[in-house]
């Protein structure tokens, strides 16, 4: 076989053809960034209806016609913010399921500041998500809802419906890790050694910062998260929606709170460290948290590319459960992916409803009075008037308004 | 003879001794000159005060000559000085410790260049962290651990430990930092020899320069993901974390000691109130929601 050799000509004429691309492309990149760039995120219209702390209990407006009797309620993770189920108009998981006629409420942990430092799961879990809850059961007046929790926010939810099985209808987990006795994913070799000290980083740092656990999450894969993704924006730096979107996105990432310390530590050792909760020997404030106290229907999607929580991570909690209607939906993408994946999209989505329509039955309604004082039938466009967080007002770490508006 | 008289007289004790004798010599003579003045050249008042200055200086005359004896003649001096003389050895001895282990990395790197020892960069690199981390902790460190005396002694053991933290901290961010470039190094190797393979495969080589990018994002990405999962780097990562924290630590020390001289509140300080304020608040919370329950049953 004879050796070729290396086209140094067609390679250099390619590069040349390149920076030609560039040269032309360049004058309209410049316009597109320099011009006023629509890169708001979570603008879907929405009220706040109760707040405890840093915590605020927000309602969305429907979009549709009410097509489910029972309202669902989101608990995001404490790392990152919600702001990512509501990315961009397009890839928008709130209002899809907005769209599909779900009455939605979600939880939004906001900054924790020093004085959160020693919030623990429980203040969490049976603080802040059990408060927010009572309030959609008294508003509603129902006695039970419709649960869903985003990654770590999952496992609290677990936690929640195994504490409190009386108040959930329904639980949805997605990407939710339960199981962290793998070494699948770089998380659980890294922070899973009971060489990572959590006890020294907590009590020196008090909370962690999120700009650490950003750095954490960048040198999962420094070549695509570091390199390859800003190539991929120069390349297309002339086109305002890519431009755009990408925006939306890089304000998401780096729009990171600090985690409470008391519930890092918490969450390291017993969790990462320990695996407890999966084992059934958990403990918050004392009160053993028992998975096969979760008898409410539970469906379980998770990503088969996630790097972050393997599927490995989120499998064994349907069979942990005491429930006997479980689900598990392994989707082929990624963990942030599954959110905003225009794919995804099309199968994220589409699943909660048919699965929550299906367990649909007429929830039997609350003692109490409904205090809800405005009812959400109207549409988002009708009730924009009455708006109490109107677009602009969300605040920014800083404490900063409409800044991401 | 002449030699050992100049010996003698170049040692420090002897050449001190010199000077403080010349020195009261001195200033013996001045306080005799003062004293000596006439009584009747002294009027009114400001011979009254002459007299008690001229007292004031044959008391010092006194101290001093009884200073001296203290000093010289009873060789206390001899022996300060030669003690004195013992602690730039402790610095040596850190000093010359220090230079061996890194001439002896030196001489191993050398080795391993002139192919008469195994040369590999990465264990070279891991080797020269190592020893980085032995020829610390046997000299510098030992020297910041000293233990310190007198009024200032806690202040100076605090910066001690800081600077001390915050050489360890440098030491395994280097390691650190060196694991995360073994990558990018090797996939650059790599993709030169993944491309001289190319010249014997059915496709040949591609023309667009993309092409080879994405192939070295790709190899560095595969090679990432080696090193992430290796038992070297996970400990890497979990020192440099650990003596980030430990690092922190011994800042806040020495930031509350340089705080306690301005009206601020330190981080101690502050995270006492923030804990009284989180065991108040869940007490309120907890009751708050004990009375609205007792409201809400004694309502039905």
């Amino acid at each position: 076989m004879t050796k070729k050799t290396f086209p140094m000509d067609r390679v250099m004429e390619h590069m040349m053809q390149n920076m030609e691309q560039w040269q032309a492309k360049w004058p309209k990149a410049e316009k597109v960034l320099t011009s006023e760039l629509e890169t708001g995120i979570a603008t879907t219209p929405c009220d706040v209806v109760y707040e405890e702390d840093r915590v605020k209990l927000k309602h969305y407006r429907p979009l549709a016609e009410p097509q489910y009797k029972t309202p669902l309620f989101i608990v995001y993770a404490l790392i990152n913010r919600e702001t990512m189920l509501d990315l961009q108009p397009d890839r928008s998981v709130v209002q899809n399921l907005l769209q599909n006629g779900i009455d939605l409420y979600m939880l939004d942990w906001g900054y924790p500041s020093r004085k959160d430092r020693f919030l623990t799961i429980d203040d969490h879990v049976n603080g802040y998500i059990d408060n927010a809850l009572d309030v959609i059961l008294e508003r509603e007046g129902l006695s039970r809802l419709n649960l869903m929790g985003v990654c770590m926010g999952g496992s609290f939810c677990s936690m929640y419906a195994s504490l409190h099985p009386h108040k959930v209808k329904n639980l949805i987990l997605t990407v939710t890790p339960t199981n962290f006795d793998t070494d699948q994913g770089l998380l659980h070799t890294w922070w899973g050694n009971t060489n990572f000290h959590v006890d020294r980083l907590v009590n020196f740092q008090g909370n962690i910062s999120g700009d650490l656990l950003n750095l954490n999450f960048l040198l999962m894969n420094p070549p695509r998260l570091m390199i390859d993704k800003y190539m991929g924006f120069l390349q297309n730096m002339d086109d305002k929606n890519f431009v755009e979107n990408f925006m939306r996105m890089e304000k998401w990432i780096f729009d990171s709170p600090d985690v409470p310390g008391e519930t890092f530590r918490q969450f390291i050792k017993d969790c990462y460290h320990e695996n407890r909760l999966i084992q059934n020997k958990m403990e918050l404030a004392g009160r053993k948290v028992d998975l096969k106290k979760i008898t409410m229907p539970v469906l379980n999607i998770y990503g088969l590319f996630d790097h972050l929580v393997p599927p490995a991570a989120c499998e064994k909690i349907s069979k942990a459960v005491g429930s006997k209607d479980t689900e598990d939906v392994p989707l082929k993408t990624g963990h942030i992916g599954i959110y905003v994946s225009s794919k995804s999209q099309k199968e994220f989505v589409p699943k909660i409803c048919q699965w929550l329509k299906d367990r649909d039955t007429p929830e039997p309604k609350s003692t109490q009075k409904t205090t809800r004082k405005t009812p959400a039938r109207k549409t988002a466009k009708a009730g924009q008037k009455k708006t109490t967080v109107k677009k602009g007002t969300e605040k920014n770490r800083s404490g900063q308004t409409g800044a991401t508006e | 003879m002449d030699n050992q008289h100049e010996q003698e007289q170049s040692q420090p004790e002897n050449f001190v001794s010199a000077w403080i004798k010349s020195s009261f010599d001195f200033w013996q003579i001045w306080a005799k000159n003062v004293a000596g003045v006439p009584q009747s050249e002294e009027k009114g008042s400001q011979g009254t005060a002459q007299k008690s200055t001229s007292g004031s200086y044959a008391a010092f005359l006194e101290m001093s000559r009884s200073l001296k004896a203290a000093l010289i003649e009873s060789g206390v001096l001899n022996s300060c000085l030669t003690d004195m003389g013992k602690h730039p050895e402790i610095s040596m001895k850190f000093a010359q410790l220090f230079f061996d282990q890194v001439f002896k990395q030196l001489q191993e790197s050398m080795a391993g260049f002139q192919g008469s020892g195994p040369f590999s960069a990465d264990k070279n690199d891991e080797d020269l962290f190592a020893s980085l981390r032995q020829t610390y902790a046997q000299g510098l460190e030992k020297m910041f651990n000293l233990p310190q005396l007198g009024m200032t002694r806690a202040y100076q053991e605090r910066m001690n430990e800081a600077l001390d933290r915050f050489n360890q901290l440098c030491v395994a961010a280097a390691r650190f930092v060196s694991l995360l470039n073994g990558p990018v190094e090797r996939s650059w190797i790599e993709l030169h020899n993944t491309v001289a393979r190319m010249s014997e495969g059915e496709d040949g080589y591609p023309d667009s320069p993309e092409e080879y990018y994405k192939l070295w994002i790709k190899l560095m990405e595969g090679d990432y993901m080696k090193l992430f999962k290796a038992e070297e780097f996970v400990d890497a990562f979990h020192q440099v974390v650990n003596q980030y924290s430990d690092f922190q630590g011994a800042q806040q020390k020495v930031l509350a000691d340089a705080l306690q001289f301005l009206p601020v509140a330190n981080k101690e300080e502050l995270d006492e109130v923030a804990k009284e304020n989180y065991f108040l608040k869940k007490e309120v919370k907890k009751l708050a929601k004990r009375v609205k329950e007792l409201e809400k049953s004694s309502a039905a």
